[in-house]
C-alpha cells in the first residue's frame, strides 16, 4: 500500500515491437523520497529479479529516473522500479509488464475449398509469428450482398469455415484482415466462383464385374456424387493386382468426361484386381475428391497359355518286353494356367504306329507300362475355357545301344531331372572320329569388278562334313600366273579377292578342312572386266558434254554473227518467185533529183523505184565483168525490140533489166503503185558457171537468188541455152502476172537491201555503171532504187557511208543525160554480187 | 461490395448454369410436394402453374435485354417473398432445407443479373437489395391448409417454368454484350429499351406480375 502510493512508471503497460527502443520513466513521490531519505539516484530497475545495469538509467530530475532498452528482442517480462531505502533496504515502487512482438504480416496464399455437402473453408498463410494476440477476420461478399465475418477458432487461427450456404456460379470476393496491438493489415482480395473450388464427394458404390466373353477386361460401375448435377466431371481410375502395392492408372484422356462406368482392358486372365476411383470438375478447377472405397474383381478364365513341363522316368519291370514308365509334369503357375486347371490329358503314341493311349489325370504324374518300343507322349492342361498347347516328349526305345559310327555328327542332349520335373536341356554336336570332308565346297562369284571379285559358297551339308570344318582355303590363279591361296574362317560364306588384274581370266577353287584334312571343290573361272563400273560413263559423259557445249557455243556464235555469216554464205538474193513486172510508162516524169540530198531522204515513197540487178560471178575481175556486159550488149539487139523500158509498154523487152531514168517523172508517177525492178542474171552465182543469162524485170521486193528459181525455169533455160525466145516468153508471163499484182510495198524492197553495207555500196556503183549501159530503160527508176538501197543500207550506218552514197547519187544524176547501158551492176572487187 | 466479373461470356455462362440448376424441379418443387404429402402423380394436374402468375415465355422473349433483366430481377424478388411465406406455413417441426438453398440461389441469381445489368449499362435500376435470406415477409392471412399446399405447389411449378423460360432467353443472347436485340422468330420485337427506357426522372416500366398465393 505504501509502495503503491510511492510512485509510478510511465507508460503503465507496454507492447513493444521487436527491434525498437523502449524507455520507461519511474517517478517517485516526494513525500516518499523524504521519508526514506532518497532521491532519484537511489532508483534502480529490475526485470524479473535481474537488476538492469545503471548505464541504461537516466536521472531526469530529483524524483524521476528512466531506463532505456535498445533493440528490444522478444520480451514478456515485468519491469519494476525500486529504491534503496535508508541506503540498503530494497523497496519496490512500481511495476509494469512489457510484451514485445511484431505487427501482423499481410496474410498470403488465401484460398478456399468447398467440400461438397459442407460449408466453404478458407485458409491462408498468416505470415510470421507475431508473439502477440492477433485476430484474423475472414470477410466475404457478393456484388449485391455482404456476408457476416468469419472468425477463426483459436485452434485453427489461419482458416475459417463460412457458415452460409455456398451458391455456385456466383462470384464471391474473399479476403482476410489481421490485427494485433502493433497494427492491422489485410490480404489481397480473391474473387472466384465457388464451383471452381469444389472438392466433390468421392464416387460411391464402386463395383467390379468380369466378362465371360473377354478374359482381359473388367467392368467398373459407380455412383457419382451430387456435384455431377452441377458440373461435368472427370476421373482417375487406378488399379493393381491384389498382391501388388503399386497402382497403375487408366490414361486420363480416357476418363475425361462424366460417366458412371468404365471397362478396363488389357488385364491378365483369371487375375484379381483392385480398383479405386476419384473425380474432379472436368475442367480441372477445384480439388480431386478423396479416393473411393476400393473394389476388386477377377477377370474371367482363358485357356492355359503355356504347356506344362513334362518328363519321364523308366523303371525296371519284371514283365518281359514291357517297362514301367513314370510320366511326371509340373503344375502351371497361375499366370500360365489362366484359370483353374481341371485336369491333364496324356496321350501316348507308339513309334510308327497309329495306336493311341489316352489318359485323363488330375494329378501331376502317370505311371504306365509300355513296350520296349519308342513312344511319343503328349500332355495338355485343361481349364474351364480350353486346353493348352501340347508338350511333346519322346520316350526312346529300350534297345537303344548306341552303335556310333565314325565321321558322323551326333547331337547329344542332356536334360537335368529334378525332383519336381525336368530342367532346361543342353545339346552339343559330337563326332566319334573326324575325317576329311567327302566333298569340297563349290565356289562361285557373287560380284566381279575390275580389280576384285566377291566369292561366295554354301556351307557343306552335315553328311559330307565328316568333322568340324575348321577353315576354308581359296586357291586362285590366272592362266599364266602362280596360284595364290587364302585361308578363310569356317564361319564365313563369302570372301573378296582384291588386287586382281583387269580383263583377265581367273581360275578359283576352294577346299574345306577338318582336323583330319581337306577336300578341294570344283574349279570355277571368271574374267575380270576391262573397265570398272561407271568408268565408261565417266569418259563418255564429259565428252558428250564437251561436244554439246561446243555445239551450243557454235550455235550461239552463229546466232550472234548471223549477219556476217549470212553475208558470206547466203547473202540476200532476190527471190524470183516473188518477182513482179508491172506497168511501165516510159514517159514517167523524173521524180527525184539526186542533186539534192534532202530530196533523197525526205520522200518516203519509193514505189517508183526500179532495180536492175545483175547476177555475176563474184570472182570475175572487172574486165571480165565488162566482158559479161558485152554479152548483154550482144543480146541487146534481140531484146531491144521488145523493150521500151521497165514498166513500159512491153514486158517482152524486160528481159533486159533497165532502170528508169530520172527524167521519167511521169513513168515514176504512173508506177507509183507498183514496185518495179528487173533482175538480170547473166552468170552463175559466185563460183557457179552460169548456164544462161536470164533477164527479168520484176516488181518483186525480194532479192533474186537464181538457185531459188523454179527448177522448171532453170530447166527451160538449160534446154534452150541458145534460144532466148523462151526466156522472153517466160518473163512475159511474169510480167503479165506482175501487172495484176502491182502492190508490193516499197518498204519490203528497202528491207531487202538493208542488209547490205559496204558491199552494197560498191554494188550501187556497179549499178551506176550499168546505168550507163541501160540508160534508155528507165534509168529514173534505177536511181530511185539506188536511193532506197543507200538509205536503207546506210541509214543505220555511218555518215561516211551515207556520204559515199550521196556521191553515187550525184553521179547517177549526172549520168542521166547520157544513156550508156540499162544493165545496172553492183561492181565489186572479185565479181558481181546480186542485189 | 465485391466487384462483378467483367467477362460477359463467363457471366452469361454462370447465369445459364444457375438457371439450369434451379429450373430442375428436384431442387424445390419435388421436395416441397414430398414434405407436404402431395403425391406427384395424383396431384400433377392440380399442381400446375396458375396463368399469369409468372411472365410467359413469349412475354420474356419479346423484351430487350435490359428490360428482360429488370423483369427477371423483380420477379425473383417477389419469389423470395413468396418463399418466405411458404416457409412460414410449413410445420415448425419440418424444415425444408431445399427452401433455404433455393432462396440463396435466387439471391445469387439476382446478384448475377445485377452484374449483367452493369455490363449492359443499366445497373442502377437493379440496385442491390438488403433482403437477406430469412427476412420475414409481412404476415398473411392463413387460408385453408390444403389450398395453401396447392397454391404453394402451383407457385413452385410456375417458378421452375419461369426459370426454364428465362434460361431459354439467355441461351439466345449473343456472344457480346452489344445492345443488339435478340431475334424472335415468332413475335414482333418490341423495343422496350428504346420506347420505354426508364429515364432518370423516374419513368419505369411496370411489369404486372401477379404472384398468387
Amino acid at each position: 500500500e505504501l509502495l503503491h502510493s510511492c510512485g509510478h512508471i510511465n507508460p503503465p503497460s507496454a507492447v513493444v515491437q521487436c527491434g525498437s527502443n523502449f524507455t520507461a520513466v519511474c517517478v517517485v513521490k516526494e513525500e516518499c523520497m523524504d521519508f526514506f531519505h532518497v532521491n532519484a539516484n537511489y532508483i534502480y530497475w529490475k526485470t524479473s529479479h535481474f537488476t538492469i545495469p545503471k548505464e541504461q538509467y537516466t536521472i531526469i530530475n530529483k524524483t524521476a529516473s528512466s531506463v532505456t532498452f535498445t533493440n528490444i528482442g522478444l520480451l514478456n517480462t515485468h519491469l519494476t522500479c525500486n529504491v534503496l531505502t535508508f541506503g540498503q533496504i530494497e523497496q519496490n515502487v512500481y511495476g509494469i509488464t512489457i510484451i514485445s512482438g511484431f505487427p501482423p504480416e499481410k496474410p498470403k496464399n488465401l484460398d478456399c475449398i468447398v467440400d461438397e455437402g459442407k460449408k466453404m473453408l478458407c485458409h491462408w498463410d498468416p505470415g510470421r509469428e507475431t508473439h502477440l494476440e492477433t485476430n484474423f477476420t475472414l470477410k466475404s461478399e457478393w456484388a449485391t450482398e455482404k456476408f457476416a465475418d468469419c472468425k477463426p477458432k483459436h485452434d485453427a487461427p489461419s482458416s475459417c469455415v463460412l457458415d452460409y450456404t455456398i451458391v455456385y456460379f456466383v462470384n464471391i470476393e474473399v479476403w482476410v484482415e489481421a490485427e494485433n496491438a502493433l497494427g492491422k493489415t489485410k490480404s489481397d482480395h480473391i474473387n472466384f466462383d465457388p464451383v471452381d473450388k469444389v472438392k466433390p464427394s468421392a464416387p460411391r458404390n464402386l463395383s467390379v464385374s468380369n466378362s465371360e466373353e473377354l478374359s482381359s477386361i473388367l467392368k467398373l460401375a459407380w455412383s457419382n456424387p451430387y456435384f455431377k448435377t452441377v458440373a461435368r466431371l472427370k476421373y482417375n481410375i487406378q488399379y493393381r493386382t491384389k498382391d501388388a502395392s503399386v497402382w497403375s492408372q487408366i490414361p486420363c484422356e480416357d476418363t475425361a468426361s462424366t460417366r458412371s462406368s468404365f471397362t478396363v482392358q488389357d488385364l491378365k486372365p483369371f487375375t484379381e484386381y483392385v480398383f479405386r476411383i476419384r473425380c474432379i470438375k472436368a475442367d480441372g478447377k477445384g480439388y480431386w475428391s478423396d479416393w473411393s472405397q476400393e473394389a476388386s474383381g477377377i477377370t474371367y478364365e482363358d485357356r492355359p497359355s503355356k504347356t506344362p513341363s513334362f518328363w519321364y522316368k523308366i523303371e525296371p519291370s519284371h514283365v518281359h518286353a514291357y517297362r514301367s514308365v513314370l510320366l511326371i509334369w509340373k503344375t502351371l503357375p497361375p499366370f500360365k494356367a489362366n484359370g483353374k486347371i481341371l485336369d491333364f490329358e496324356v496321350t501316348l503314341t507308339r513309334w510308327k504306329s497309329s495306336q493311341l493311349q489316352n489318359y485323363t489325370v488330375n494329378d501331376t504324374k502317370l505311371r504306365v507300362n509300355l513296350t520296349n518300343d519308342r513312344y511319343i507322349a503328349t500332355l495338355t492342361a485343361r481349364n474351364l475355357v480350353g486346353r493348352s498347347d501340347a508338350s511333346v516328349l519322346t520316350i526312346p526305345a529300350f534297345d537303344f545301344q548306341g552303335n556310333l559310327t565314325e565321321s558322323k555328327c551326333y547331337l547329344i542332349t542332356v536334360t537335368p531331372v529334378y525332383a519336381d520335373g525336368p530342367g532346361s536341356s543342353e545339346s552339343i554336336k559330337a563326332y566319334l572320329k573326324q575325317a576329311p570332308p567327302s566333298k569340297g565346297p563349290t565356289v562361285r562369284t557373287k560380284k566381279v569388278g575390275k580389280n576384285e571379285a566377291v566369292l561366295e559358297w554354301d556351307q557343306l551339308p552335315v553328311d559330307v562334313q565328316n568333322g568340324f570344318i575348321r577353315n576354308y582355303t581359296i586357291f586362285y590363279r590366272t592362266n599364266v600366273g602362280n596360284e595364290t591361296a587364302v585361308n578363310v574362317d569356317s564361319s564365313h560364306t563369302e570372301y573378296t579377292l582384291s588386287s586382281l588384274t583387269s580383263d583377265t581370266l581367273y581360275m578359283v577353287r576352294m577346299a574345306a578342312y577338318t582336323d583330319e584334312g581337306g577336300k578341294d571343290g570344283p574349279e570355277f573361272t571368271f574374267t575380270t572386266p576391262k573397265f570398272a563400273q561407271g568408268e565408261i560413263e565417266a569418259i563418255v559423259v564429259p565428252v558428250c558434254l564437251a561436244f554439246l557445249l561446243t555445239t551450243l557455243l557454235g550455235v550461239l556464235f552463229c546466232f550472234n554473227k548471223r549477219d556476217l555469216i549470212k553475208k558470206h554464205i547466203w547473202p540476200n538474193v532476190p527471190d524470183p518467185s516473188k518477182s513482179h513486172i508491172a506497168q511501165w510508162s516510159p514517159h514517167t516524169p523524173p521524180r527525184h533529183n539526186f542533186s539534192s540530198k534532202n530530196q533523197m531522204y525526205s520522200d518516203g515513197n519509193f514505189t517508183d523505184v526500179s532495180v536492175v540487178e545483175i547476177e555475176a560471178n563474184v570472182k570475175k575481175s572487172f574486165p571480165d565483168d565488162l566482158k559479161s556486159l558485152d554479152l548483154f550488149k550482144k543480146e541487146k539487139p534481140s531484146t531491144e525490140g521488145h523493150s521500151s523500158g521497165i514498166g513500159g509498154s512491153s514486158c517482152m523487152s524486160s528481159s533486159r533489166p533497165s532502170i528508169s531514168s530520172s527524167d521519167e517523172t511521169e513513168s515514176a508517177q504512173n508506177t507509183s503503185s507498183t514496185i518495179q525492178y528487173s533482175t538480170v542474171v547473166h552468170s552463175g552465182y559466185r563460183h557457179q558457171v552460169p548456164s544462161v543469162q536470164v533477164f527479168s524485170r520484176s516488181e518483186s521486193t525480194q532479192p533474186l537468188l537464181d538457185s531459188e528459181e523454179r527448177p522448171e525455169d532453170l530447166q527451160l533455160v538449160d534446154h534452150n541455152a541458145d534460144d532466148i525466145l523462151p526466156r522472153q516468153q517466160y518473163f512475159k508471163q511474169n510480167c503479165s502476172q506482175q501487172e495484176t499484182n502491182p502492190d508490193i510495198s516499197h518498204f519490203e524492197q528497202s528491207k531487202q537491201v538493208s542488209s547490205v553495207n559496204e558491199e552494197d555500196f560498191v554494188r550501187l556503183q556497179q549499178q551506176q555503171i550499168s546505168n550507163h549501159i541501160s540508160q534508155s530503160c528507165g534509168s529514173g527508176q534505177m536511181k530511185m532504187f539506188q536511193e532506197v538501197s543507200a538509205a536503207d543500207a546506210f541509214g543505220s550506218g555511218t555518215e561516211g557511208q551515207i556520204e559515199r552514197f550521196q556521191t553515187v547519187g550525184m553521179e547517177a544524176a549526172i549520168d542521166e543525160g547520157t544513156p550508156k547501158s540499162y544493165l545496172p551492176q553492183t561492181v565489186r572487187q572479185g565479181g558481181y554480187m546480186p542485189q | 461490395m465485391g466487384g462483378c466479373s467483367g467477362d460477359y461470356q463467363a457471366l452469361l455462362g454462370q447465369l445459364q448454369q444457375q438457371m439450369a440448376l434451379m429450373q430442375d424441379t428436384s431442387t424445390l418443387l419435388d421436395p416441397f410436394m414430398r414434405l407436404e404429402g402431395l403425391d406427384k402423380l395424383r396431384f400433377s394436374e392440380h399442381c400446375t402453374e396458375r396463368p399469369g402468375a409468372f411472365p410467359s415465355d413469349n412475354a420474356l422473349r419479346t423484351l430487350g435485354r435490359r428490360d428482360f433483366l429488370r423483369m427477371l430481377s423483380s420477379t425473383l424478388q417477389r419469389v423470395l417473398h413468396r418463399l418466405a411465406v411458404l416457409q412460414q406455413h410449413l410445420p415448425e417441426t419440418q424444415d425444408l432445407e431445399e427452401l433455404g438453398v433455393a432462396r440463396w440461389n435466387i439471391l445469387g441469381l439476382k446478384n448475377n443479373i445485377y452484374c449483367m445489368s452493369q455490363l449492359l449499362g443499366g445497373a442502377s435500376e437493379l440496385a442491390p437489395t438488403t433482403a437477406a435470406p430469412g427476412t420475414s415477409p409481412p404476415p398473411t392471412p392463413a387460408p385453408d391448409a390444403f389450398q395453401s399446399k396447392l397454391q404453394g405447389c402451383r407457385f413452385l411449378h410456375g417458378y421452375h417454368r419461369f426459370l426454364h423460360s428465362a434460361r431459354r432467353v439467355f441461351s439466345q443472347w449473343g456472344s457480346s454484350p452489344s445492345r443488339r436485340r435478340r431475334q424472335s422468330p415468332v413475335w414482333p420485337q418490341l423495343d422496350l429499351e428504346r420506347k420505354h427506357r426508364p429515364s432518370r426522372r423516374g419513368k419505369r416500366l411496370v411489369f404486372r406480375v401477379r404472384l398468387t398465393r
